[in-house]
Order: C-alpha cells, then structure tokens, then sequence
C-alpha cells in the first residue's frame, strides 16, 4: 500500500508540469534576444518607457553579449527564443535556410572603417595591400568590408588581407600593428577615437547604402502565424522606441551609457551617430540581398515578398 | 607443399582476424549512420541535415580543393606546436622526476599551468602573436604540454628502483642509467602523455581556428555556422574525428613497434 502511494505521488509529479507548461503557453511572454550594443537601444528604451506593456505585450528579454548573431539565431531555430536583432546579412542567410521572417527594422547598421592615427592611409585606396579586420564571412562587417574594397577595384581576397579577429580585440590589434584597418561598430571606432588609437577614415553605410535596414528583427514564422498581434506589438513598441531616440537623444544615451559600459558623453556621440528608422524597405534589402548572393554568401536567392513582413506600419 | 599450406593458413587466419576486428569496429558507425538517417527523416534539415546532404557537402568540398586546404592547414598548424611540446616536455619532465630540487620548484607552477585550457589564453596570445601561424603554434603548444610533461614526471618516478639497482649490480655505469633503464621504463608512460598530448592539442587547435584564423577545420566549422550550413558543420566534425581517429592509430602503431619488448609482460 505505501509503495503504490509512493508510486501514485511519482507519476502524479511526473504529469503535473504538463498541465503547468500548458496553461503557461496561453500566456507565455515572448521571449526576445539582444546583443548588449548601441543597436539594442530600442529594446533598452522600449523596456524603460515600458512601450512593451503599454502596447499590452508581454515579453521577457534576454541579452547576450555584442558579437552573438549566431547564437541568437541558434536559439530562435532551436524554439529557445523566439525573436531576436542582427545584422541584415545574416538575416538574409537565415530567411533562405530557415523558416523565419525579417518583421522590423530600427537602424542603419554602420560600420566605419577605421585605420591606425600614425598609419599613413589617407583613403580607401590606401587599403590595398593592407591587413584589414573584419568579421566572419556573411556578417554585415564582412559584407561591407569587402562591397567597400570592391567598389575602389581592390580586390578583397587578393588585394588586401582579410583577417577575422574577435570585434572586442580589434583597437588592440591595430595599437599593436598586427592589423591596418578594421570593420568597426560605431562604439568601438569612437573609444579608438578617445584612446587615440584610431581615426575614422569612411562611413560605409551613410556613403554606399544610405536608408539601408540594417539591424533587422527577426522571428520565427511559427510565432508570426500563431501570434501575430503580439509580434504586431512588439513592432509597434519598437517604432515608438525609434521615434523617441529620435526626439531625445540624451535620456537615450543615459539609458544606453548604464547598459553597455560607456561614459554618458561617449554614449551620447554614439546614438547621434545612427540613423535610427523603422521603415523595413523592401527595395533596399532586396539590393542587399543581390550583392551577397553574387558574392557567393547565399546559395540561393532570398524570397524577398515572403521573407519580409513589415509589422510596425 | 605442406609449408605452403602451412604459411598461407597462418596469413589467411591472421587476415581474418584482421578483418573481423575491422568489421567489429564498423558495427557502431553503421548503427550511427542508420539512427543519423532515420531521426533525419523526422527532423528539420536545417537542424539535422540527412547524411546523403552530407555526402552531398563532402563530394564539394573535396572537388573544389577546400576540404584539402583547410585540412593541410590544420595539420601543419599541429605539427610545429605538437612537436615542440614533446621537445620541451620530456625532457622537463625527466628532470623533475629524477631531481627532487627540480621538483620542489616547479611542480607548483606545473600543478597551476595544467588547469588553465587553451582556449582561455587564446585573447592574449592572439594580441602578442597575432593571427598567423605563431599564435596557432604556441596554443597547440600549450595544449599539448602539460599532459605530456605529467606523463613524463609519472613515469620517470613510477620506474621500479630493483631495475636501478638490479642495473647497478650487473655493472651498469650511471650515465647508462637514464638512457638504458629509467627512459625506457618509463616509455609506456610517456606514450601515454604523447597520445593525450595530441588529443588535447588537436582540440585546442581546433578551437583557436575558430575564434582566429582563416583556415583550418575549425575555421571551416565556425564559416558553415556563419552562413547557417548545417551541413559543412557536420562535414567538418566527421573529418575532425576521422583524422583525429588515424593519428591516433598511426601513433599506436609506432608505440607498438617501439614497446615491443612489452609483448607478453602487460594484459595487451
């Protein structure tokens, strides 16, 4: 009689997270990736401002450090996430080889090039033969290095040397002459800048792809069809984030300075830098798209109309 | 005529246990293969591509010559960092088995190297030696190192002292102690090392093409994981473990043709 109440209380255990996790799911939050950056600005101030909970959403957000494209794209394949922001390029990648769609955009995705203050390159032509560092191949950093190169008829693969080393170590490199030049993100050329390492040499994105989304939200097209009013909202808390930077930069950069490490001052120079909008143009990723594949980082060409559903208008 | 017999039934036998030891070993692949394809068939290729997409991923790699490269790399990178690791390990590690001094002083430091991986000194060593070969050579070193500097200290205290002195007695002069007695006995031991040096080595490479270098079989992992190539992830695993799989039979090769003297003295 004791074993079987034992053994009663055993599977009564065993059964009972299927009835919490199910009643869970009715109203799980939605459970949003960022990378600790001045891109995850939005996000910073949509939780803030609390635009999340005004729009009546509810979603819990999960940070990963600057760099993480990967695993946040992992996560939203493997259901641990369910949405997330990165780079243009590697949402393209994803939309051909994944079921998930690009829902909203907040910003450029500028990445200057930056070359050593005593090194002497006065201009992109001054790259060739140099050693640049950018990020993996298909990463935004890589994409415009090497669009960048291309477009002063250096060749990227015989020209110059591209290396990868980890964004964080970049300043270090170029102090210590192991690199030339390196494919920044805007936080880290303005701290080259401040530790007099670096210098600015070209904005690629404000001369080549003005307008140009380039950090991207992305989400599974499971969630989208299930719950598109929630994600519906969580695009529309975003355009209001967007709309905010907009009109107050300084109360962003106080928020952005406590969240990433950065001085009030070198935080505010950095929101000022980006062009924050939320209008997901069809036209500019589609232009995007046709200079990766030509560059062999798609395998095939992206369904641009299904791949792209434009939730915050 | 007879002899002939004789012979031809000794090789065909030593064949077939040749033969049956290899196909005992392909048991576990083939049931692999078989439960890779039927889970395959019920998953998402982008979360397990089926082996044929695989085989599919190889037939390219190895045609366009990007297999080749990135695994000539790999093993060149291995080579310079493995083999001077064994040059400064063993004989460190003779010394501070046989010089209690020695000892004293550096098993502390050797105790607190032994635990700190590869992968953690890749951002400093990647600073002071940049992105090349160097830096890929001091972290294989550092991989390798420890284990077979361990090893060596292991088996040098470990040798039996009735060898010494059974040595001494039989008119063994000293110097002919270390090369004649205390190397050899403790060879099994420094085999040993060598064997776990090279694993550990492999993989601290593996792990440092990933973070920082353009070629390589973990540079070719973290690009397929890049461009969301499931496929040439795992294309990339089964060729890490495939080669890591004939070095380590190539080195039990050359142990047993060294150890020979241990046929019939240990179990195997």
């Amino acid at each position: 009689m004791r074993i079987k109440n034992i053994l009663m209380i055993m599977v009564g255990l065993l059964i009972m997270p299927f009835f919490v996790s199910t009643s869970e799911a009715v109203e799980r939050p939605i459970v949003l990736a960022l990378q600790n950056s001045q891109y995850a600005a939005p996000i910073y101030v949509a939780v803030e401002k609390g635009f999340f909970k005004q729009e009546g959403v509810n979603v819990e957000v999960r940070s990963f450090p600057s760099g993480s494209s990967s695993a946040i794209h992992e996560g939203i394949a493997s259901g641990d996430l369910d949405m997330g922001y990165v780079g243009l390029s590697s949402a393209l990648i994803a939309i051909t080889r994944r079921p998930v769609v690009i829902f909203a955009t907040t910003s450029v995705c500028e990445v200057p090039i930056i070359v050593g203050l005593n090194s002497g390159i006065k201009d992109i032509s001054g790259l060739k033969g140099k050693k640049i560092a950018v990020s993996r191949r298909g990463t935004w950093s890589d994409f415009i290095g090497r669009d960048l190169l291309s477009r002063y008829n250096i060749n990227p693969d015989k020209d110059a040397d591209m290396v990868m080393i980890p964004m964080p170590e970049r300043l270090i490199a170029m102090k210590n002459g192991i690199i030339d030049a390196a494919v920044v993100s805007p936080w880290l050329a303005v701290k080259g800048r401040s530790m007099g390492i670096s210098k600015v040499l070209v904005l690629p994105i404000e001369k080549f792809w003005p307008q140009t989304p380039g950090i991207v939200y992305i989400a599974r097209n499971e969630l989208v069809k299930n719950r598109k009013y929630d994600v519906k909202k969580i695009a529309q808390a975003l355009k209001r984030s967007v709309d905010y930077i907009n009109q107050n930069h300084k109360e962003t950069a106080e928020i952005v300075s406590q969240k990433i490490g950065l001085s009030p001052e070198l935080a505010l120079e950095v929101v000022k830098s980006i062009l924050w909008f939320s209008d997901l143009r069809k036209d500019k990723i589609r232009m995007v798209a046709d200079a990766l594949y030509k560059s062999g980082c798609l395998t095939k060409f992206p369904d641009i109309d299904s791949g792209v559903v434009p939730l915050s208008n | 005529m007879e002899h002939v017999t004789i012979g031809l039934s000794a090789i065909i036998t030593k064949d077939n246990k040749l033969i049956k030891k290899f196909l005992y070993g392909l048991i576990p692949f083939i049931l692999l293969l078989v439960g890779w394809w039927a889970i395959s068939l019920r998953l998402e290729s982008y979360l397990l591509p089926s082996p044929d997409t695989v085989i599919d991923a190889f037939s390219k790699a190895i045609c366009t010559g990007e297999l080749l490269r990135h695994t000539v790399s790999s093993m060149v990178k291995i080579a310079g960092g493995y083999l001077l690791a064994l040059l400064f390990a063993i004989p460190l590690g003779i010394m501070i088995g046989l010089w209690q001094r020695a000892h004293d002083m550096l098993n502390p430091l050797v105790q607190m190297a032994r635990f700190v991986p590869s992968i953690a000194l890749i951002p400093i060593i990647v600073l002071w030696f940049g992105i090349g070969y160097q830096a890929a050579t001091v972290i294989i070193f550092w991989g390798a190192f420890s284990p077979v500097l361990i090893s060596t200290i292991s088996g040098v205290e470990g040798v039996e002292i009735e060898y010494v002195d059974f040595a001494l007695t039989h008119g063994a002069q000293r110097r002919h102690l270390l090369t004649k007695v205390i190397i050899p006995a403790a060879l099994p031991d420094i085999f040993v090392g060598m064997r776990l040096g090279l694993s550990y080595a492999w993989r601290a490479m593996i792990a440092a093409e990933m973070l920082a270098s353009k070629f390589g079989l973990g540079y070719l992992i973290m690009d397929a994981r890049w461009l969301m190539q499931t496929e040439r992830v795992i294309m990339g695993i089964i060729t890490i473990g495939f080669i890591g799989l004939l070095l380590d039979f190539s080195f039990r090769s050359a142990e047993e043709s060294m150890l020979k003297w241990r046929k019939g003295m240990v179990l195997k």
